[in-house]
């Protein structure tokens, strides 16, 4: 290793982390939230407010919570209660599904290359 | 009639190398890669080896020809795989040059085989990555790849230009 050596490697090793703050991580946490009943977009929220929506789906109201940057079903008038067990989402590109009522959520990243998916199948 | 070209020694020198770059090449393109759009660059052995023993017009040629016959031999010929391996080897050499004329300018600040290896890894991947967003996918998000992708060329970096090192004193201690 020579001096130059160092003088590069130290440059790079600083270089990184201010790469990292500039540009973060793939699939960073995602700012916003999109709650679509059937085709068309109900609301788009701030994951930076905590709050609780009654969203009205076709079967009845689903109730959807939002608290530290992340969103939830917190309940639904469905048989599966598959979208309440799915959980807290975060990331952008993660989406949460009622498909029986109709109500879904989606995860905002900072643009479509943000997202944590770049595709999801079924 | 006499249709031959005539060739120097150091033609043929060129030649040599860059088959041997070429195969390197080609073999690792047939490894499975950790990350989609890295791979380990292993061919670049031969290019920081080329610029520290015979300078940076034959490492430019090593290079400049791995990339069109290693492309010619896999099939990605004028495929944006081609395109973002030539504009990334094309930056490599750009950063390279002023980094090798200071081994005769500023001898006591000249980075070696490990820095030179690091600084064409990140020159590489930066020009890639400037080429693909300008290019194939104009979208910020991209840019969140940038750091990883960063990181992981630095390792890269220096695990080829200390094999790189090795190969140097091996050849120097064999034509002492």
């Amino acid at each position: 290793m020579t001096r130059g050596d160092y003088v590069v490697l130290t440059l790079c090793v600083l270089a990184l982390p201010a790469l990292f703050v500039r540009y973060g991580l793939p699939g960073s946490v995602g700012t916003q939230a999109r709650i679509n009943v059937g085709n068309a977009i109900y609301a788009q929220v701030p994951l930076s407010r905590a709050r609780v929506m009654r969203v009205p789906g076709s079967l009845g109201i689903s109730e959807i919570e939002i608290r530290d940057g992340q969103i939830r079903f917190n309940s639904s008038p469905c048989q599966g209660q598959q979208c309440v067990h799915s959980g807290w989402a975060k990331r952008g590109g993660e989406f949460i599904a009622c498909v029986p009522n109709r109500v879904s959520l989606s995860v905002l990243g900072q643009g479509a290359g943000g997202d944590y998916y770049d595709s999801i199948n079924f | 009639m006499n249709t031959a070209l005539p060739t120097t020694r150091a033609d043929h020198r060129v030649a040599w190398l860059a088959a041997l770059a070429i195969t390197i090449h080609i073999m690792e393109s047939a490894l499975p890669s950790p990350l989609p759009g890295v791979k380990p660059g292993l061919a670049n052995v031969v290019t920081i080896v080329v610029l520290c023993r015979y300078g940076w017009a034959s490492a430019a040629w090593v290079s400049g020809l791995r990339v069109l016959a290693g492309s010619l031999l896999v099939g990605t010929f004028l495929s944006p795989t081609f395109v973002l391996s030539l504009s990334g080897a094309f930056c490599a050499l750009l950063v390279l040059a002023p980094a090798a004329w200071m081994a005769r300018w500023a001898p006591r600040w000249a980075p070696g085989p490990i820095g030179l290896s690091v600084l064409a890894a990140w020159a590489h991947m930066a020009g890639q990555f400037w080429v693909a967003y300008a290019l194939f996918v104009p979208h910020e998000g991209l840019f969140h790849l940038l750091p990883i992708l960063l990181t992981v060329s630095l390792v890269f970096g220096v695990a080829s230009g200390a094999v790189a090192d090795v190969v140097i004193k091996r050849l120097e201690a064999a034509s002492a």
